[in-house]
């Protein structure tokens, strides 16, 4: 199949495609990375705090329990608590404001702090770039509607995608090599890419979105167009008592039989118009949760409507699960891990064609391998930071990336930087596998640790088997030609 | 309706319509001549498995699952027919120095002011107008414009970069910015 496309429409084409790419390049490949790394968040939080009790089963007196001690605790625990119900993919019970929370045992007793501070940076790398959140989230969003343009001028720009769409010479030049890679990895991912961009798109471009509706419509009042999505808030006047949320918790089997609570919320925490929501995840249906609210005493108010509401609130409620990869079990995340890592490739590979056709290689290819093959080993000895020696990673990230950029343009060549710094990342993955077993000991055979390690080991070896190949390539070159 | 794939049946006939669609597809287009009736009937099969993954996973997640499984199985048949390149290994390009030139800066913050945040206004003002003529509640209208917003931003975008006639996408621009502005507040 060859699409009937005017070969300057294809030649304009090809050139925007190539200058979104390199606007977008950088930012776009460490959202696509952190992003398919957050999609097993759940994960690499367990992970990350292995020595927490588990249970897939509660009562709502339990519940109401920590709930109750974690208010004796903080005595001014801020607007909201958010209580994370135990399921089967997370059998952990937690008990958190915003400032600071704590896991519960199965009896209700306060365990040890929420503290997956390696996990968070990462979604913050993926959600804000690590920039301050409003400014990074629109920019991650903006990054979503570029990756549009980037699918749209790709597909004009290749009049013979489909018909080259099973095309791989991997072993060829690295120009062509690299270009069927992208393209290949491009149009049998377009339908995730696109449904990314526009879910991710969502997240920081909805708000003003709502701004333009409020002024146009609803007379600047935001709260209006809010209510008007997502339900309004109920208007109560009650005795700032705590919440009960034991009581809550118990209706909700008689309330929404099928439905699968999740999550409580108590919002306005000790005012008179107090009051929870129950989030609750209804089979087959993929918003993230239909709400349940209920009054500080746990009387219920009624449902939100996102499960059978306005089919808009029921779409901007499916958003999360989408773009998260949020459903279908454990095999969709391996596939959306998949797809997402090809949209990381598709990344590297659009600015590796785009060097490759410049007549000299020079530090802007140095650099872009370093910036690249760095980021594995910043996450690698990031996480031995936090992890294992309990120090913070932000900055140790973002400091070993940028030095890794700067010591490849000192190399003198891509290539070798690029075998140096696989082997740093198969060494700190090593370095994080044995520093978890020495730290958490029997811990790391744990069910909920043993995936996470396997894959640390699994990905420490393909980087040294990398590496390895990068350097044999390297000697091969350097050997001297016989004859 | 469980999000998990439920029916081992439905699952079974779904994976094996996508594969038979995609090995249609694949025998037509490394084949030499056209076979028009072949890609006809890739795409048919394609489409033909969505009605069974609807089955076994509902409507909501049906599609999904029919998308990543064509992905992945089409994916998985490229690079099983992954070939060395005839030319063989070229040789690297030869090492240079980097040489930085001002001249074209200008050109390129024109271009990004217009591709980003012209775009992304115009794109905003445009979809939410758009919605505005759809026999529509104000909760989907909203729900419509959010999701539209990105994809009309892109296009723009593209637009801005690939027309080789600068006035003219800037002119869509603000036509379809002030018509959209106009729609709303007028």
């Amino acid at each position: 199949m060859k699409l009937g496309l005017s070969p300057s429409l294809v030649r304009n084409s090809l050139a925007a495609h190539a200058w979104l790419g390199l606007l977008v390049g950088f930012p776009m490949f460490l959202v696509c990375l952190s992003g398919t790394l957050a999609v097993f968040g759940d994960e690499l939080g367990r992970w990350e705090q292995p020595q927490v009790a588990e249970a897939a089963v509660y009562t709502p007196a339990e519940v109401e329990r920590a709930y109750r001690e974690v208010l004796v605790r903080q005595t001014d625990p801020g607007e909201h608590m958010f209580i994370r119900l135990p399921t089967v993919e997370l059998p952990r019970l937690s008990v958190a404001s915003g400032k600071g929370g704590w896991f519960a045992g199965p009896d209700g007793t306060l365990g040890p702090a929420i503290g997956h501070a390696w996990t968070d940076m990462l979604i913050d790398l993926h959600l804000y770039l690590h920039l301050p959140a409003r400014a990074g989230m629109t920019l991650v969003s903006a990054l979503g509607a570029l990756l549009c343009g980037l699918i749209v001028s790709g597909f004009l720009a290749h009049p013979r995608l489909f018909r080259d769409a099973f095309s791989l010479r991997m072993r060829g030049g690295r120009r062509i090599g690299q270009t069927d890679l992208h393209n290949r990895l491009s149009v049998w991912g377009a339908p995730f890419h696109l449904a990314i961009a526009v879910t991710g798109a969502y997240f920081g471009l909805a708000g003003f979105m709502l701004m333009l509706f409020a002024s146009a419509s609803y007379d600047g009042d935001m709260q209006a167009v809010r209510a008007d999505l997502f339900g309004p808030d109920p208007v109560l006047e009650q005795s700032a008592a705590p919440a009960a949320v034991g009581r809550a918790l118990a209706q909700m089997h008689r309330i929404a039989p099928s439905a699968r609570p999740f999550y409580l919320t108590v919002e306005d925490v000790g005012r008179p118009d107090q009051y929870m929501i129950v989030g609750a995840q209804h089979p087959g249906r993929l918003i993230y949760a239909e709400q349940y609210r209920f009054d500080a005493s746990g009387a219920y108010l009624g449902k939100a409507g996102y499960s059978d509401g306005p089919v808009g609130r029921q779409a901007v409620f499916s958003v999360y699960r989408l773009h998260f990869g949020q459903f279908g079990g454990f095999a969709v995340k391996l596939l959306y891990g998949v797809f997402g890592l090809a949209l990381t490739v598709v990344a590297v590979t659009g600015i590796n064609i785009w060097l490759a056709k410049r007549r000299a290689r020079d530090a802007l290819d140095r650099i872009w391998a370093g910036l690249v093959w760095g980021t594995p080993a910043a996450l690698a000895v990031s996480a031995v930071a936090q992890v294992v020696l309990g120090l913070p990673s932000t900055g140790l990230f973002w400091a070993i990336v940028v030095s890794a950029g700067t010591a490849a343009a000192r190399l003198g060549d891509e290539a070798r930087a690029k075998a140096w710094l696989q082997a740093a990342t198969a060494a700190g993955l090593g370095a994080l596998l044995a520093g978890y077993v020495v730290r958490y000991g029997a811990d790391a055979l744990d069910p909920a640790a043993l995936g996470v390690n396997l894959a640390v080991a699994a990905c420490g070896l393909a980087m040294a088997v990398l590496a390895r190949r990068q350097w044999k390539a390297l000697a091969a070159q350097q050997a001297p030609t016989a004859g | 309706m469980p999000d998990t794939a439920s029916e081992p049946v439905a699952v079974l006939a779904a994976v094996a319509l996508v594969a038979a669609g995609i090995a249609c597809l694949h025998r037509s287009w490394r084949a030499p001549a056209r076979r028009a009736g072949q890609v006809a009937a890739g795409w048919g099969l394609l489409a033909a498995s969505v009605v069974f993954w609807v089955r076994a996973g509902g409507v909501e997640f049906g599609p999904a699952y029919g998308c990543l499984a064509a992905g992945l199985l089409a994916l998985g048949a490229a690079a099983t027919s992954a070939a060395p390149d005839k030319a063989g290994r070229r040789a690297r390009r030869p090492a240079g120095r980097l040489v930085l030139s001002l001249r074209p800066v200008p050109r390129h913050l024109l271009l990004f002011a217009l591709a980003v945040p012209v775009a992304g206004v115009a794109a905003a003002l445009a979809s939410a107008a758009a919605v505005l003529a759809l026999p529509w509640s104000g909760v989907n209208r909203m729900a419509a414009a959010v999701l539209l917003m990105p994809v009309l931003w892109g296009a723009a975008a593209y637009w801005v970069v690939a027309d080789p006639g600068r006035y003219r996408p800037v002119a869509g621009l603000i036509a379809a910015g002030a018509a959209g502005a106009a729609a709303l507040w007028i």
